[in-house]
């Protein structure tokens, strides 16, 4: 009898998905406490990078847009927090964040319509282009720099309008961690929704879309606007936590990684490229301590081996396992 | 009424003539077959009137609106809905995602950027019925590759009876089935009211006969011959051309 009183105990345990979210909320909100200050800012750079490649991966994994220019987004939204602290003097989160939003948008809504006439690795090219520009844009104005300096220095923490507010870097981490945690939550809706289907849909199919009813250039010509944004975000949250920003913010370098923790997560995954940032971010860290000139060449190998092996990526394969867990406890897999 | 009216149509591909000069009115309710040998040029004809390829020349007309301009989307807006000869269902997705992605596409909802999909209770209801319809409900979570040659096609045709559309347009909706299958596609069609008009291309002529109210025949790109199954059957240029000689 007791016996099978407990088992559905701890199978509702295991079904509620109580596991995995302990585990996570455990990972993001209790054990950065514990960490010394300069972990607390490597878990900062992981959720910022989180949310850049979750933007990124709305566009990639979902819509199959492959871009190599979302680094313009993340610069956009770099340099408005930059500027106005430069020129301007208002360091208002309030502000900054807002006209990090519209401006990236801004630029999406330029360079998408200008990069979405064309598919493929023409689209690809163009994206990159585009960045390109805004690159060279920064590194030639003047008033994109400070003095005598490429880049803008000395950004100052976004303040909240809480008199006598002081940041440290455990108090960034959880501005950060909200604000991370409202970004998945949006796309997750977004992924959820008609358009979010539409978008996997086209990806999967366009001509037959098109038959459908569906316009699909404008449905493509949304996603990439509504991706902005959120790089955006990141480009900000970005700029404050490293109080510097420089014109490689919009580089290659920078749309690249999107594009690594998508892959190595698992395209088309929201939580798969949350789980590709950590990795990649973490490793990263890790590497420095030992050997960082030798980086490029573990995300390298890294890569290889997360296309050769990992195809699905490693954060839909974790999923996979936990349902594989759950299913050899008795529950239906679905 | 005439709900569909081509005029002068001509498609060109890198010099030849796929269409020329083809011109025919489909009447409010029909059901209009279009035959003809391989290469005659039905299914280009389908992609013109669907708005999968432009036409070199010529007008196109959809209840005295004209339509050669209007891309694909806005077609099956007004209610023409097309079936493909090639298998166009996202293999990958499963057949519940496969339906849903059917039926938002003409919904005003497949917009709505933060609500569940299954929470749009029509659409889903229009799917499900379309499943239960097409036997496959207890295929849903099966993405559609996995699917016999068979169930595909019959899901596809059955979705897109199920879209109410003001002019279905079929592809050899059963090519590669068995009998027993192209006789339920027959079946559905036979169901259809007159509100909806049917335009066919079709090889098998069993199907033919058994469907249309009018034969159009398709021979190289002009059209050769147009009548009742009947006047067809007796046609003589066309039992030479398309039934061969021995034809009875």
């Amino acid at each position: 009898m007791s016996t099978i009183a407990e088992r559905p105990k701890l199978r509702t345990l295991v079904s509620s998905r109580l596991v995995p979210i302990l585990i996570i909320g455990l990972f993001l909100i209790v054990i950065p406490v514990f960490l010394p200050a300069d972990v607390q800012g490597i878990m900062t750079k992981f959720l910022i990078y989180a949310i850049f490649a979750i933007s990124y991966d709305l566009i990639f994994g979902y819509t199959g847009l492959v871009s190599l220019g979302h680094a313009a987004f993340f610069g956009a939204g770099g340099y408005v927090v930059a500027v106005l602290s430069l020129h301007f003097g208002i360091s208002s989160f309030w502000i900054g964040i807002p006209l990090a939003i519209i401006v990236s948008a801004l630029v999406a809504v330029v360079f998408g319509f200008i990069s979405l006439r064309v598919s493929g690795t023409y689209f690809l090219l163009l994206t990159f282009a585009l960045a390109q520009l805004l690159y060279s844009i920064a590194w030639n104005i003047p008033w994109l720099n400070s003095e005598g300096m490429q880049g803008i220095a000395n950004i100052s923490l976004p303040s909240l309008g809480i008199p006598g507010y002081t940041w440290t870097n455990a108090k960034y981490y959880f501005l950060v961690l909200l604000v991370a945690g409202i970004c998945y939550y949006l796309l997750e809706r977004i992924t959820r929704s008609p358009f979010g289907h539409a978008l996997v849909g086209i990806r999967e199919g366009e001509a037959r879309m098109t038959a459908l009813g569906y316009n699909t250039w404008g449905f493509k010509y949304r996603a990439y606007v509504f991706a902005a944004p959120f790089a955006g975000i990141a480009g900000a949250l970005f700029a404050y936590h490293s109080r510097f920003i420089s014109p490689s913010q919009f580089g290659l370098g920078t749309s690249f990684y999107p594009m690594v923790m998508a892959i190595i997560g698992g395209a088309g995954s929201l939580f798969g490229a949350v789980v590709g940032a950590a990795l990649v971010v973490f490793l990263e860290y890790f590497t420095s301590l030992v050997t960082p000139e030798r980086w490029p060449l573990i995300l390298g190998i890294i890569f290889v081996i997360s296309i050769m092996y990992l195809r699905s990526g490693l954060g839909v394969s974790l999923i996979r396992f936990w349902q594989k867990v759950r299913h050899s406890i008795g529950y239906p897999q679905n | 009424m005439d709900i569909l009216r081509i005029e002068n149509l001509n498609k060109n591909f890198d010099g030849v003539d796929v269409l020329h000069d083809v011109s025919f009115t489909v009447q409010q309710g029909e059901r209009l077959l279009i035959i003809g040998p391989n290469g005659a040029g039905k299914t280009t004809l389908f992609n013109i009137i669907g708005g999968q390829l432009p036409a070199t020349s010529g007008r196109i007309f959809f209840r005295e609106q004209e339509i050669t301009q209007k891309p694909a989307y806005q077609r099956a807006h007004l209610g023409i809905v097309r079936s493909f000869q090639i298998l166009s269902l996202l293999p990958n997705l499963t057949v519940l995602e496969n339906a849903l992605l059917t039926f938002f596409g003409c919904s005003r909802s497949r917009f709505e950027l933060f609500k569940d999909w299954h929470s749009n209770k029509e659409v889903v209801d229009k799917a499900g019925e379309a499943l239960k319809m097409a036997d496959l409900w207890e295929m849903r979570y099966e993405p559609v590759k996995l699917l016999s040659y068979g169930d595909q096609r019959r899901l596809e045709v059955v979705m897109s009876i199920l879209l109410d559309p003001k002019l279905l347009l079929l592809d050899e909706p059963t090519n590669g089935l068995t009998s027993e299958e192209s006789t339920s596609i027959v079946r559905l069609i036979h169901k259809l009211g007159k509100g909806v008009t049917v335009l066919v291309v079709a090889h098998d002529m069993d199907f033919v006969f058994e469907v249309a109210e009018r034969i159009n025949v398709l021979y190289y790109g002009g059209l050769l011959a147009s009548g009742s199954p009947d006047e067809i059957r007796n046609n003589p240029k066309v039992k030479e051309i398309y039934m061969g000689n021995g034809g009875s």
